[in-house]
């Protein structure tokens, strides 16, 4: 009995603890427990801090190894370019650590007769660093030698490299000239005169200024002192070779941060948060939120809870989850916002010869050749059998685009009135009729569609296809499977896979770079996809004109005969471009889309009742 | 036959053996009941659409559809095939390898117990779910590679329960009288040790059916385990898991993605169970290693 | 017993070498684009302009897999576990800052076991056959079958999604904000230890509050095991000798039990609490997944997901000693309960 009485306290003490705790936290006017008392709007929780809850983990915080869209979202408010878009409209460049955008009319960009390309950008001299010190020329000079030394990752950056030195890394480029030749190279790419960086490109590169105008992802300027104090790259000749390629564990900015931008960084919790703050010297004035807490939250549901309790004050919203957070109290909603990020269904038409996923690897009803995709019009076949309206209305709920062709919507050049694949049954029976020289339709096919686990849209997609090719022809089967990330990975990277959905999310507002990822022998998708030598043969004469000419009627119409070239070469199923919602509470204010919705520009963000 | 009529006196023995047989009439019958529609495997759940929303119970659902226009009556039903599958298949083959590492290791002694005794100690050192999470990330999605995992580390409660059954019985009278009749140890091990060391890894076993179909749920609840789209209950709760609370207006909009499964699950699980604490009390009032 | 004990320990490292071989033999299969993967994030968004090729030869993926598992070993006997790329720092600073929150878990959940089981356990004994009994006997089954998953998604549910209290994750983001830029002082790694030992009162509550739902989740099919265990334990001593002649002495029943028949049953639970500890380190794993807890449990999810091997190398490690130095202390403690049990 007396144990009984014991347990009995026990719990009526816990609980009253629990909930004097409670109390406490809210008379600390922070955090947790209230739910959604506060729906009216009368009260902002922690009015100087900025929660956004998120379910992408952080790779490295060094901008010029990051890999995720998401990730940049971060060196993007610590750091600053030389250029950077004004608010949501990516098309257009202002100036910001440079004082000027250089074009071919103000002189500051030269074309010499042989190609080479000399590029000027006039520093500010008002710009301080998080740490007081002012950022000069050298910052700038440094940091994209450095950049090119320890072979930069960041997609931009990456296809920069080879357009500036001319070889895929410099420790390609020391292979073919040595390190001496390498160096001078390397020296003369990037020079200081006076106030200004000159930039000496081997050949003129438009995208060049895009790449610039990236607002503190890859192009973040980085402080040289700083770097060097951190054990980063000390800048001379005699280390360079120490330096090359270093690993994430190697890079002594993997775990800080410190730039010019709005935001300094406070600290790191891997796989739990990042916790920025008010830069108050920050040359265009200090930002209105005094903090911003980026929060790790792997569970969408969790995300969603947090948001509804007070305890984020933004996150994004799968278009499934909409009905959750959609007419809460306090919470405002917008939807459909356009990312810059285009799926595709790529077909691969050379794979392996082992491949598991071909069947017995004849044309016969148990398998496919390992070039089954190499007939084009196997290609258009497949591609009259996906049905855009399911997918985009059923599995996407309506939010999701059609794209054109490769060139995203909202992209300068992309072309609406490319023509297009559509569903067609009609046209598909057709196109398998004269497949393999009229064979296929009799022999009908197996072949293995692979999507990796846990990514719904890959699967859906797959599956419709599925669905309308077997509706066609009773010997024709398609198995999905399914691999965890890194087996789908690899098993796109050793041509296993007869299809591969993946995708293109161009960090640079520039035609040219969703159309040489898509199409150029060296972009990527023409290796996975077993099309080097029509690239080579058609696609990269044009993509590298679109490179390098300045002049925007011809770039247009390059630009749209490759849209066309793709269409007539069918070599993938554009399946959608994506949009995303995004759910705050009712008080933040001063939220601009930018590229990707999802990644945040704290800059003009503030709490306030409206 | 005594033990059985105390079996079934007991009321929950038999609610355990009714669950049992519930289930195992939905798995035989499941063509009937649920019948394929497409000319795809049976296992794969039947789809009505792709709507990325669920769907409440209709005339052609009666479960209701989940996200991705998956049946969850026929999953339920197709489902009970992969529980028996996993839960039988796997007990009864770490069963089999266990009785025999475990009796014929200490029935012989010496070294051979020994090296197998080690085996067991280094496969005991670990965590059996985080052995077989990592085991079935490895091999890939999909159930068979889901039951070659839990078999691989399975097989240890049985080879060490076996095993201290084998080391009391051999001390027994009757089995020193069969030695001194001059039956040969072969026959003294199936006939004599075998028999009698058997029960209590009987009751394990039963017992073990429904924990490796719950193992095999949390594997599919955390991504790794079934092939989407296979009939597979852990897996339908992990689709039911973004349906928990509803929309706004109504916490319970979605009830039917994730009440069904669970009842399935936990019905199931239930009813080995019962039927394996039933069995030990009648079998074996002193067994209490679990 | 001396011996015994240094011979149990002499296998340790034994059993540690080959348990890292049979998890490195493992990946012989897999390509070194799939080890990769955990170097890429977000599976969704990325594009072919990741330097796939680049970032394998950069982290040595494409050595052959001896000279790899050499490497390790290597370094492994120079107490260095290496880097995990999926916590982005190395093994054992993640190690470190990790095992210290499943432990916590561990202990409440461990608290909830054995005062919970060996209180209705004792009960159900004492009232055998009575309507407690058989409503305990109902209410473990049911704990037995219920999935930990299923358990911690309805609690979850009911007390942060409708109730609005104790929510997921380790702490709410006030108390991080002391716990991790204040002067709040790490001096033992344990949250709820160091909360109180800085005088943070407040902390601890928050932390405590963020442990009991998951303690919960992953105690309740233990705790029936528990409850189970000493219930017909108990049961069996109530029947021995001792027990009738004490209750003939005439001493009250609760006397009889406490004094006389508990301490013998309490062998079962001796025994059992080695295989608890290893079925409570696998349990953390779903049940830190469904709290956002980040502790072990999820180190090893996440890594595993993303085979990410230096870090489920170097957490199975840390878990092989545990386990192997836990039998080794419910061994000796068995000796000592039973003196009649001597270590081979």
């Amino acid at each position: 009995m007396k144990r009984n009485i014991l347990l009995i306290l026990v719990l009526i003490s816990t609980v009253s603890l629990l909930s004097a705790a409670g109390t406490k936290e809210s008379d600390q006017g922070s955090s947790a427990g209230q739910g959604t008392a506060d729906a009216a709007g009368m009260n902002i929780k922690n009015p100087d801090t900025f929660v956004e809850a998120t379910s992408n983990s952080v790779e490295t915080l060094d901008p010029q190894f990051m890999l995720s869209t998401a990730t940049m979202e971060l060196s993007y408010n610590v750091y600053d370019s030389l250029l950077d878009h004004p608010d949501g409209d990516m098309s257009k460049l202002i100036p910001s650590i440079a004082s000027e955008v250089p074009t071919l009319e103000n002189g500051l960009i030269k074309i010499e007769s042989d190609g080479t390309t000399y590029i000027t950008f006039p520093i500010r001299t008002n710009i301080k660093f998080h740490n007081g010190d002012t950022l000069n020329p050298d910052d700038v000079e440094y940091t994209f030698k450095r950049a090119v030394v320890v072979g930069a990752q960041t997609s931009s950056l990456s296809m920069l490299t080879p357009n500036l030195i001319g070889e895929n890394s410099f420790s390609d480029l020391i292979d073919s000239v040595g390190f001496e030749a390498a160096w001078n190279t390397l020296d003369e790419l990037v020079m200081v005169d006076g106030d200004s960086v000159v930039f000496k490109l081997p050949k003129a590169f438009v995208p060049f200024l895009g790449i610039m105008a990236d607002g503190g992802n890859g192009s973040a300027i980085l402080s040289k002192s700083w770097s060097i104090e951190q054990g980063a790259w000390p800048g001379t000749k005699e280390t360079a070779q120490d330096f090359l390629n270093i690993t994430m564990e190697e890079d002594p900015l993997f775990d800080k941060m410190m730039g010019s931008g709005p935001f300094k960084f406070v600290a790191w919790e891997p796989s739990k948060r990042i916790v920025l703050e008010a830069f108050s010297d920050y040359w265009q004035g200090a930002p209105r939120i005094q903090r911003v807490v980026r929060t790790i939250v792997p569970d969408n549901q969790t995300a969603l809870l947090m948001l509804k309790n007070g305890d984020a004050d933004f996150t994004t919203v799968s278009v499934s989850d909409l009905g959750q957070v959609e007419g809460a109290p306090g919470i405002k909603v917008l939807k459909n916002l356009p990312s810059t990020w285009l799926m595709k269904i790529n077909f691969v038409m050379d794979m392996d010869k082992g491949s598991s996923y071909i069947g017995n690897g004849t044309l016969s009803e148990g398998g496919i050749p390992n070039n089954f995709f190499s007939d084009i019009n196997v290609r258009k076949a497949f591609e009259y059998s996906f049905d855009w309206d399911v997918f985009i209305n059923d599995v996407f709920l309506g939010a999701a685009q059609k794209p054109y062709g490769p060139v995203l919507v909202g992209f300068p050049t992309a072309n609406p009135d490319n023509p297009q694949y559509y569903f067609d049954t009609a046209k598909a029976e057709e196109y398998f009729k004269k497949a393999w020289g009229g064979k296929l339709w009799d022999t009908g096919f197996t072949m293995t569609a692979v999507y990796s686990s846990g990514s719904t849209h890959r699967q859906r997609a797959l599956e419709i296809l599925k669905l309308n090719i077997e509706n066609l022809n009773p010997k024709f089967h398609i198995e999905l499977a399914s691999l965890p990330w890194a087996g789908y990975v690899g098993a796109i990277k050793e041509s296993q896979l007869p299809l591969t959905l993946f995708g293109i999310l161009p960090d640079v507002f520039d035609p040219y770079y969703p159309l040489f990822e898509h199409m150029h022998s060296a972009g990527g998708y023409a290796e996975w996809g077993g099309y080097i030598d029509l690239a080579k043969e058609k696609f990269d004469p044009l993509i590298n004109e679109l490179g390098t000419n300045y002049d925007p009627v011809r770039r247009k119409e390059i630009s749209w005969e490759l849209q066309k070239m793709d269409y007539d070469n069918a070599l993938s199923i554009f399946h959608f471009q994506a949009v995303e919602h995004v759910a705050m509470q009712d008080y933040v204010q001063g939220y601009v889309a930018g590229a990707f919705p999802g990644n945040l520009d704290f800059y003009p963000i503030y709490k306030e009742n409206k | 036959m005594e033990k059985l009529k105390q079996f079934f006196k007991n009321p929950l023995g038999v609610t355990g053996f009714i669950l049992i047989l519930f289930w195992l009439m939905v798995a035989l019958f499941a063509p009937v009941i649920a019948p394929s529609h497409s000319n795809n495997s049976p296992y794969m759940i039947e789809r009505i659409g792709f709507s990325s929303l669920p769907v409440p119970p209709s005339e052609d659902a009666p479960f209701g559809l989940t996200s991705g226009g998956y049946n969850i009556f026929y999953g339920i039903v197709w489902g009970s095939r992969t529980a028996f599958r996993v839960g039988l298949i796997v007990v009864s083959t770490t069963l089999v390898i266990g009785v025999i590492l475990g009796g014929v290791g200490s029935f012989i002694g010496g070294a051979l117990d020994n090296i197998i005794m080690r085996i067991t100690d280094l496969v005991m050192s670990f965590p059996f779910l985080i052995a077989v999470i990592i085991m079935s990330i490895v091999l890939g999605k999909g159930i068979d590679k889901l039951i070659i995992a839990l078999i691989l580390f399975g097989w240890r409660n049985y080879a060490r329960v076996m095993r201290s059954e084998v080391l009391s019985i051999k001390e027994r009278d009757f089995v020193s009288a069969a030695y001194s009749l001059g039956m040969n140890r072969i026959r003294i091990f199936l006939v004599h040790i075998v028999p009698n060391s058997i029960f209590s890894v009987f009751v394990l076993a039963s017992l073990d059916i429904g924990t490796m179909v719950l193992i095999s749920a949390s594997l599919s609840f955390i991504g790794v385990g079934a092939e989407p789209g296979y009939a597979d209950w852990g897996q339908m709760i992990n689709f039911s898991r973004n349906w928990l609370l509803g929309t706004i207006d109504n916490p319970m909009t979605y009830w039917y993605t994730y009440l069904y499964p669970s009842i399935a699950i936990f019905s199931f699980v239930m009813g080995w169970t019962l039927m394996g604490d039933t069995l030990r009390d009648v079998l074996d009032p002193k067994m209490v290693k679990r | 017993m001396i011996k015994y004990l240094i011979k149990r320990l002499l296998m340790l490292p034994v059993i540690l070498l080959f348990l890292s071989m049979l998890i490195f033999s493992l990946v012989m299969f897999l390509s070194p684009y799939e080890r990769l993967a955990v170097f890429i994030p977000n599976a969704d968004a990325v594009g072919s302009s990741i330097p796939f090729d680049e970032l394998v030869s950069k982290y040595g993926l494409d050595k052959p897999f001896y000279v790899q598992y050499w490497d390790w070993v290597q370094r492994v006997a120079n107490g260095n576990l290496g880097w995990s790329p999926s916590a982005r720092m190395p093994v054992a600073d993640a190690l470190k800052r990790y095992f210290p929150a499943t432990v916590e878990l561990m202990l409440v959940g461990g608290l909830i076991v054995f005062l919970g089981g060996i209180y209705l356990g004792t009960k159900s004994a004492r009232n055998h056959n009575k309507f407690f009994d058989q409503a305990s006997r109902v209410a473990t089954t049911i704990g037995v079958s219920l999935p930990e998953f299923i358990f911690g998604l309805l609690l979850l549910v009911l007390f942060y999604g409708i109730l609005g209290i104790l929510p997921p994750g380790q702490m709410s983001a006030w108390a991080e904000d002391v716990v991790y830029l204040g002067s709040f002082h790490h001096y033992t790694g344990f949250l709820l230890l160091d909360s109180l030992l800085n005088g943070e009162l407040y902390i601890f509550w928050d932390v405590l509050k963020h442990l009991i739902l998951p303690a919960l989740a992953y105690s309740i099919g233990l705790l029936s095991v528990m409850q189970r265990i000493v219930r017909s334990s108990l049961l069996e001593t109530l029947k021995k000798d001792f027990v009738t002649t004490a209750r003939a002495k005439g001493l009250a029943e609760s006397v009889v039990i406490k004094k006389h028949a508990r301490r013998n049953s309490l062998l079962p639970v001796v025994t059992i609490s080695g295989s608890m500890v290893a079925k409570m380190l696998g349990g953390a794993a779903i049940v830190e997944t469904v709290f956002n807890y980040h502790g072990m449990g999820m180190f090893i999810v996440v890594a595993a997901q993303g085979l990410d091997f230096p870090a489920i190398l170097g957490s199975s490690l840390l878990i092989g000693v545990i386990i192997v130095v836990t039998n080794l202390v419910v061994d000796i403690l068995y000796t000592i309960l039973d003196p009649t049990v001597t270590l081979e």
